[in-house]
C-alpha cells in the first residue's frame, strides 16, 4: 500500500467526482420557495398580532389614566413648607403681618399662602395645634386635624385677631417648623378638614361676626416634603378599609382566529358567567363559573390508517370540531382605580358537548361525511386560557369590558389524532358586559 | 336578573348540555395499520423477487375464473413488471353442488403442463358405423372445427356437438357434455334397443353409481322419469336423451341419435369412444411467474411441492369474489416458456385466491 499523500489525494478526487454532482432542479426551489413562503406568513401574521395586542394595550392603559385623571382635586390641596426657615411659594398674593405675644415673628420670614383675615377687635388665642415637625432643615407637611397627634406649644399662642389659616412659622430656637393651626372652635367641630381653606373660612364666620372676611388666593405649591423615618408620627385618622365582595354576572361575545385557517374573524366565542370579586383596597381577586361556546372553530384533528390488503389503502379520519361548549372557572387578578379595573386571568375550561363533522377520506378522496354531537375525540377534556381584561364600571350595576387572551394549554390530544390546524392557540378577543347583582 | 334566576339558567344550561353531550353517537372505528397481507418473496433462477401487495405498487388480484367450462381459483400479484399467479383447478366438475367450492388442502399437486398433446381424440374410425361417415362436423362450445376428427388439448368440460353426414348424404347430430382432464365421479351408459311394432325400450347401465332419478328426452320433449323407458309411435329419426342424477350428486346428460328402419345410421354416445387422458387436474395447482420480460411455468415434478401452512378467509375483493388467503411454501422448478430452459424457484408464499 502506498503511503504517498498525493495517491491518496487522488483517491479521495477520483472518489469525489465519481459522484454526480447535485442538478438543479426548479421544482426543488419552487418547493422550497413554497416552504419559505408559508413560514414567512405565519411570522407575519404572528408580528400583526403582537403589534396589534401591543397598541391595544397601550390605549387602553393610557386610557385608563386619562379617565381616572381627576383636574380639580389638585385645586383644592394646599401646603405650606418651611425650609431653611423660608417657605417657598409661588404666587404668594398676601404677606401678612401676624403679632404673638410671646414670640418673635419674623415676618420676614413667614410666608403664607393664604389669605388671611385680620380684625382689631377680637383677636383669638388660638389653640393652635401645632404640629411639629421638626425638620431640621428639610421639608415637613403638617395636616390640619384634631386626631393629628397634637402638641400645645405653651407661650406660643398666636395673637391674631382671626386666623384662620395654615402657615408656617419659624420658632425662636431657630428651628424651621410648620404649623398648621386651625382655630380652637374649629377643633371641636371639623374632623377632617383637608385644607379647604375656604371652607373655614366660611365657619370661621361664625365666631367673627361682623368681621370683613378675605380670601385670599392660595396657589398650589409645587413641593412635596418626606420626613425622616424618625419623624414620622402614628396617625390617628381612623383608616376607612375599602373591602368588598360582589357578585356579578358577566356575558361576553367575541372573535376568534379560526384554528384551520388562523384568520381571525371567522369563529365566534360567546361566554356567559356567574362570579365572586373581592376587593382589597383596590386589588381584585374575582373567580366564578361560566358557559363557553365556541362556534365555527374548524377545530380538525385526524386520524390516518395505512391498511394493507388487495393494495394500500390510506385511511383518513377528519374530525372537523365546528362548535364547542365549555364549563370553566377563570382566577382573575386585577387592580381597580376609581371605576376602571384591569387585570389577568386565566380560566380552566372542561369540555362539556361539541358539534363535529366527520370526513372519512379514501386514498384522498371523500367517501363518507356525517355529523356528530358530543364527541370529544382527539380533544383534551380539559384546557386552559389566558387573558389581560379591562372594565370600566359605566353605572353602580352595569360596567362594560374588554378582553383579550389566547389558549394556554391546547385543545388538541396529540397521542391518537394529528393536529392539521393552522393554530393551535387561536388568539381572541371579547367585549363583556357586567352586571353586579349582590354589593 | 335575579342571582338565583341565573343560577337557575346555568344549571339548566348545564343539564341540558350534560344530556346532549351523553346521548352522543360513536365514531367509527378507523381501520387498524397492518403491514402487507399478500407477500411472495424468493427466488428463480437465482433472482430475486419480492412482492408486497400496497408498496411499489404492487396489488393482489384475486379472481374465480372459468377455464375451458370449469371453475379455477386464481391469484396474481403484480407490480406491473414482476408478478407471480396462480392457478388452482377445481374439482367435481360433473356435481354442481360441488363444483366451484374451494378445497382446501395440506399440499396440492402440480398440474401437468398441456397445450402439447391432446387429451381428447375422437376420430371418425372411433364410431362403431365408421364405415357409413362420410365425415364429422364437430362444434365445440359453439365453435365449428374444421376437422372430421375432435382434438382438444386442454383440460375442461366442453359442449360438444357432432353431425355426421353418412356416405348416403343423411345427416345425423347429438349433442354431450365430454369432462375432459376432470374426474368423473359417474360412469353410465344409455342401453337402447327396438324391438316389434318398433317400439324403443332404453334403460341406464351405471356399473358403480345409484341412480337416483332420470328423464327421458325424445328430441328434447320430456317422454318418461321412469328408470326404463319403452315407446312406441314415434318417429323414425329421433334423439334419446336421458337425464341422470346420480345419488352422489352427480347430474349428467346422454344422448343418441336412433334411426329406427336404418340402424346403421346411428350416433352412439361419442363420449365413452376415442381417446382420452388419464391426466387430472382436480385440484392441482399451477404456478406462472413473470420477471424480467421472461415467463416460467411450474411443472409437476417430484421435487415439486406447495406446502401450505395455512388457508383463511381473507374477505371479498372489489367486484365481489370471496378470496382466500394461503401461505406456503412453494419449492418447484419452472420451465422458461421462451427458452424451454428449467429453473428452480423457491418462494414464501402469501397470495390470495378467488373462490
Amino acid at each position: 500500500m502506498s503511503t504517498d499523500k498525493n495517491n491518496i489525494d487522488q483517491l479521495f478526487s477520483d472518489a469525489a467526482h465519481s459522484q454526480k454532482a447535485p442538478q438543479y432542479n426548479a421544482a426543488y426551489w419552487a418547493e422550497m420557495n413554497a416552504l419559505l413562503n408559508a413560514k414567512d406568513a405565519k411570522k407575519r401574521a404572528f408580528i400583526l398580532w403582537a403589534f396589534a395586542g401591543s397598541a391595544l394595550f397601550a390605549v387602553l392603559f393610557l386610557s385608563l389614566f386619562i379617565v381616572n385623571m381627576d383636574f380639580n382635586q389638585a385645586e383644592k390641596r394646599y401646603t405650606q413648607t418651611a425650609l431653611h426657615n423660608t417657605v417657598i411659594t409661588e404666587h404668594s398674593d398676601v404677606t401678612i403681618k401676624e403679632s404673638t405675644n410671646d414670640q418673635k415673628t419674623s415676618t420676614q420670614n413667614e410666608v403664607y399662602n393664604s389669605k388671611i383675615n385680620q380684625t382689631d377687635n377680637s383677636s383669638l388665642n388660638t389653640q393652635s395645634t401645632i404640629t411639629s415637625l421638626e425638620s431640621n432643615n428639610e421639608k415637613s407637611v403638617v395636616q390640619n386635624s384634631n386626631d393629628l397627634q397634637t402638641k400645645t406649644a405653651s407661650g406660643e399662642k398666636y395673637s391674631k385677631d382671626k386666623l384662620s389659616l395654615t402657615y408656617a412659622h419659624t420658632m425662636g430656637n431657630g428651628t424651621d417648623k410648620i404649623y398648621e393651626s386651625k382655630s380652637a372652635k374649629l377643633n371641636n367641630d371639623r374632623v377632617n378638614s383637608n385644607h379647604d381653606l375656604v371652607e373655614e373660612n366660611t365657619l370661621n364666620d361664625e365666631y367673627f361676626d361682623n368681621e370683613e372676611v378675605q380670601t385670599l388666593p392660595f396657589d398650589k405649591t409645587n413641593s412635596i416634603h418626606q420626613n425622616d423615618p424618625g419623624d414620622l408620627f402614628n396617625s390617628a385618622l381612623k383608616y376607612k378599609s375599602n373591602r368588598s365582595l360582589t357578585v356579578y354576572s358577566k356575558l361576553s361575545g367575541g372573535l376568534m382566529e379560526n384554528y384551520k385557517t388562523s384568520r381571525p374573524y371567522e369563529s365566534g366565542l360567546l361566554d356567559l358567567s356567574l362570579n365572586l370579586e373581592m376587593n382589597f383596597d383596590g386589588v381584585l381577586l374575582r373567580t366564578g363559573i361560566g358557559t363557553q361556546l365556541t362556534s365555527n372553530a374548524d377545530l380538525i384533528v385526524s386520524q390516518r390508517a395505512k391498511v394493507y390488503g388487495f393494495g394500500v389503502t390510506n385511511h383518513q379520519n377528519d374530525l372537523s370540531y365546528q362548535n364547542l361548549f365549555d364549563i370553566y372557572i377563570p382566577i382573575e387578578l386585577g387592580y381597580k382605580i376609581n371605576a376602571t379595573s384591569f387585570g389577568i386571568g386565566a380560566q380552566a375550561n372542561y369540555l362539556l358537548t361539541t358539534g363535529m363533522v366527520l370526513n372519512n377520506y379514501e386514498n384522498h378522496k371523500l367517501v363518507n361525511r356525517e355529523t356528530y354531537n358530543g364527541s370529544t375525540e382527539g380533544l383534551h377534556t380539559f384546557s386552559t386560557q389566558g387573558y389581560v381584561w379591562m372594565e370600566h364600571q359605566f353605572t353602580s350595576r352595569f360596567s362594560l369590558g374588554l378582553k383579550v387572551g389566547t389558549n394556554i394549554s391546547g385543545r388538541i390530544k396529540d397521542s391518537d389524532y394529528f393536529n392539521q390546524s393552522s393554530t393551535t392557540n387561536p388568539i381572541y378577543g371579547q367585549l363583556s358586559l357586567r352586571f353586579n347583582i349582590i354589593q | 336578573m335575579k342571582l338565583k334566576q341565573l343560577t337557575y339558567f346555568l344549571i339548566i344550561s348545564s343539564l341540558i348540555a350534560l344530556n346532549y353531550s351523553c346521548s352522543k353517537k360513536d365514531l367509527p372505528v378507523i381501520p387498524y395499520e397492518n403491514s402487507p397481507v399478500f407477500n411472495v418473496t424468493g427466488t428463480i433462477n437465482n433472482s430475486a423477487i419480492d412482492l408486497h401487495a400496497g408498496e411499489n405498487n404492487a396489488f393482489m388480484l384475486a379472481k374465480l375464473e372459468e377455464f375451458n367450462g370449469v371453475p379455477q381459483f386464481t391469484g396474481q400479484l403484480s407490480d406491473g413488471e414482476t408478478s407471480m399467479a396462480i392457478q388452482i383447478y377445481d374439482a367435481n366438475t360433473d356435481i354442481p353442488t360441488l363444483s366451484g367450492n374451494f378445497i382446501e388442502k395440506q399440499n396440492y399437486v402440480f398440474g401437468e403442463q398441456f397445450g402439447s398433446t391432446p387429451l381428447l381424440k375422437i376420430s371418425v374410425n372411433d364410431f362403431s358405423n365408421s364405415g357409413e361417415i362420410e365425415h364429422i362436423i364437430w362444434t365445440i362450445d359453439g365453435i365449428q372445427q374444421t376437422s372430421s376428427t375432435l382434438t382438444i388439448y386442454e383440460p375442461g368440460k366442453y359442449n360438444i356437438c357432432a353431425e355426421l353426414v353418412f356416405t348416403n348424404g343423411e345427416e345425423a347430430k347429438t349433442c354431450n357434455s365430454i369432462i375432459v382432464g376432470y374426474k368423473n365421479n359417474a360412469e353410465f351408459s344409455i342401453n337402447w334397443d327396438i324391438i316389434q311394432n318398433y317400439t324403443i325400450t332404453a334403460f341406464l347401465e351405471a356399473p358403480s353409481n345409484t341412480i337416483k332419478n332420470v328423464k327421458w328426452f325424445i328430441d328434447d320433449v320430456l317422454q318418461s322419469d321412469s328408470i326404463e323407458l319403452m315407446l312406441n309411435n314415434i318417429s323414425n329419426r329421433f334423439t334419446l336423451t336421458a337425464e341422470v342424477e346420480f345419488q352422489n350428486g352427480v347430474v349428467s346428460k346422454r344422448e343418441v341419435f336412433i334411426n329406427k328402419s336404418l340402424s346403421f345410421l346411428n350416433v352412439e354416445d361419442f363420449t365413452l369412444i376415442g381417446q382420452k387422458t388419464s391426466l387430472k387436474w382436480d385440484t392441482s395447482v399451477s404456478f406462472t411467474i413473470v420477471k424480467e420480460g421472461k415467463t416460467y411455468q411450474s411443472i409437476n415434478d417430484v421435487n415439486s411441492s406447495f406446502i401450505i401452512n395455512d388457508i383463511s378467509d381473507y374477505g371479498t375483493n372489489a367486484d365481489g369474489t370471496k378470496v382466500k388467503l394461503l401461505k406456503g411454501q412453494l419449492n418447484s422448478p419452472f420451465i422458461n416458456q421462451t427458452t424451454g430452459a428449467t429453473v428452480n424457484g423457491s418462494f414464501q408464499i402469501e397470495i390470495g385466491l378467488g373462490y
